[in-house]
């Protein structure tokens, strides 16, 4: 397969089932375990079709269990599938070709490749070796990757002596030292400050620009989606629900913003109903939902009207945006 | 021709990485060592005792203390722990960072094993010779083909050894029990491959079972190489045996791997 093949990923009706063996708690169960063994089947994906187009940022976003690591393990040629078709740069992933391997990566926000006992940077050693990185780029990788993210101090201290957000860094940087043209983001700033994760969103976005490789990325943050993916795809009980723009799902499903306020002097509950509805309001905080094309106009009403001393609005949270995504298809 | 290179590179890479856990954990691995020594100790006082002095079967003093000595030697050379470190690996899921990146996962624990075991082979050979002049028990025979003989028969018991428990690590794709199942080959083991006794000294059942299993050969032949109880046609054939086994080993593994990587859940994340 030649190199400038497209680095575009098409996934066809793509399932993955799990057998998983119940036990009943107590011993009991266990006895009863041992006697016969029960399975039940999961599916934990269920006849997934997209496609991402070669240098897109497409976020993959869903609640807790819905199918997003499995797919990305999929995706990455670590789990077999249970049906369906992959095609990720022009292979199949889990033939596990050489090749293909050296052209994506996965990284999981909770899962390590890095080596504990030691530091950081005889990982990335032994990836040099095995990509077979030329020396001259391995460096010039390296310096960026440090500099981007601000490795300097990290790199000689054991990786069991870093904290979560230092050892995400390094792990991010271990896993693109070989340039990957296919990354597969798997909540890469769980567990970030507000700072860390502002830094690695605009590493990934100037990797993104610079390589024009192609990203698929899952967070349960919605600064995260805002700032790096035009377009989303949104996965629930292992099927899609939602695949398009961004703005889109958020204009058709979270029609409105929060407004959230700081009150200086008590103020009466029936005044706040009147610009909005209100969600929520224990003095000396209140947050109000408004109408997305009424809210300039009741954000200065309110100001003018009401003792505000802090005042912010925001979009609803992803899950609140996701959840009514989902109650609107369930609905419809 | 490059593939090779970047083999010897990463190969290089991970022993240097090993090498450094080595020394963090000096203690544990000083313990570990010491801990097999024990066994073959005791086993050894044991015979000691019941022989009071003589001889039992071919086995004088001298043959006893060399046998056991020999087991020493050689077990703790071929001695692999990757069973558990395989079956943690694939019930924790780490072995996905291993999955991701374009060298097989085996070279990683090859490489680990080679460190351990360069580190072993020469404490013990500085022991064995400083050990040399002070007493004959330890002098065998150092003509160049029984010498050959003793390494070749020491790498086959090596590599079908840690393939083995290689590939009962591997079990860890289907079954979270396999502690018990290494357990229960252990035990076997303890008695089949020579370790409790020599194998001319095991009642006829025993030694008639030789061919049909592998302990034998990954422990009690090398022994019976180094301590001159085989010579000739049965040191050859011996090999050959290994050989076999060490092919049958190296088909087990790739059937396992291969059908073990379609079951694999890649726990985690
Ligand atoms: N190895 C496994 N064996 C059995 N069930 C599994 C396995 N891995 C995942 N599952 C199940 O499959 C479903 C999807 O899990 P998955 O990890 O893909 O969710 P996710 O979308 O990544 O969730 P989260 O946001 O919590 O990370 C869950 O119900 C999970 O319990
Ligand atoms: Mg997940």
């Amino acid at each position: 397969m030649p190199k400038s093949h497209n680095n575009g990923i098409t996934v066809k009706e793509l399932t993955k089932n799990f057998k998983v063996h119940e036990r009943e708690a107590g011993l009991r169960g266990a006895l009863h375990s041992l006697m016969k063994r029960s399975f039940r089947t999961v599916t934990a994906v269920d006849s997934i079709s997209f496609g991402i187009e070669p240098g897109e940022i497409v976020g993959f976003l869903g609640p807790n269990g819905a199918g997003k690591t499995t797919t990305m393990k999929m995706l990455s040629g670590l789990l077999h599938p249970s049906g369906g078709t992959i095609d990720v740069g022009g292979y199949v992933p889990f033939q596990q070709k050489e090749a293909f391997k050296k052209r994506i990566t996965l990284v999981m926000g909770q899962k390590s490749q890095l080596i504990w006992d030691i530091p950081a940077a005889e990982t990335f050693l032994i990836n040099q070796a095995i990509y077979e990185i030329p020396d001259a780029q391995y460096r010039e990788t390296v310096g960026e990757l440090t500099d981007l993210l601000d490795l300097e101090p990290l790199l000689k201290k054991p990786v069991r002596t870093l904290s979560l957000g230092e050892r995400m860094k390094c792990e991010l940087a271990a896993s693109l030292l070989h340039r990957p043209e296919i990354i597969f983001l798997d909540e890469p700033t769980i567990g970030l400050d507000v700072n860390m994760q502002e830094t690695v969103r605009r590493f990934i976005k100037a990797y993104n620009e610079r390589f024009n490789a192609t990203i698929l990325l899952t967070s349960h943050y919605m600064a995260d989606v805002t700032a790096l993916c035009k377009r989303v795809i949104i996965i629930n009980h292992g099927r899609i629900l939602f695949d398009g723009d961004l703005n889109q799902l958020v204009s058709t499903h979270a029609p409105f913003k929060v407004a959230k306020l700081v009150f200086s002097k008590q103020v009466e509950e029936v005044d706040l109903d009147r610009y909005g509805t209100l969600l929520h309001y224990e003095y000396p905080q209140a947050s109000i939902q408004i109408p997305r094309e009424e809210v300039s106009q009741q954000a200065s009403r309110m100001l003018a009207d009401l003792p505000v001393q802090d005042f912010t609005i925001e979009d609803p949270p992803m899950e609140d945006v996701i959840g009514m995504a989902f109650a609107a298809k369930e609905g419809a | 021709m490059r593939k090779l290179t970047t083999l010897w590179r990463v190969y290089i890479r991970w022993m240097k990485i090993h090498w450094a856990i080595l020394l963090e954990y000096r203690g544990d691995t000083f313990f570990y060592m010491l801990g097999g020594f024990i066994s073959p100790i005791v086993t050894l006082a044991v015979w000691m005792t019941v022989s009071g002095g003589g001889s039992i079967g071919s086995y004088d003093q001298r043959d006893f203390i060399l046998y056991f000595l020999s087991i020493m030697f050689v077990s703790r050379l071929t001695a692999s722990w990757d069973a558990w470190e395989v079956e943690v690996h694939i019930r924790e899921g780490t072995l996905s960072g291993y999955l991701l990146r374009p060298s097989s996962y085996l070279h990683y624990r090859i490489a680990e094993n080679l460190v351990y075991k360069l580190f072993y082979g020469v404490v013990m050979v500085v022991a064995w010779i400083i050990a040399w002049p002070l007493t004959d028990v330890v002098r065998i025979s150092l003509e160049p083909v029984h010498v050959l003989s003793i390494l070749l028969a020491i790498l086959l018991a090596c590599a079908t050894r840690y393939l083995l428990y290689y590939n009962l690590g591997l079990l860890g794709f289907w079954t979270t029990r396999t502690s018990a199942i290494v357990g229960f080959v252990e035990a076997l083991s303890m008695f089949l491959s020579g370790r409790i006794a020599p194998y001319a000294l095991l009642p006829d059942w025993v030694r008639e079972s030789q061919s049909f299993t592998p302990f034998y050969w990954n422990l009690g032949f090398p022994v019976d190489i180094m301590t001159g109880k085989l010579t000739g046609a049965a040191v050859w054939q011996g090999l050959g045996v290994q050989a076999i086994w060490l092919v049958l080993f190296i088909a087990a593994y790739s059937v396992l791997w291969k059908q073990g990587l379609r079951k694999h859940s890649a726990v985690g994340g």
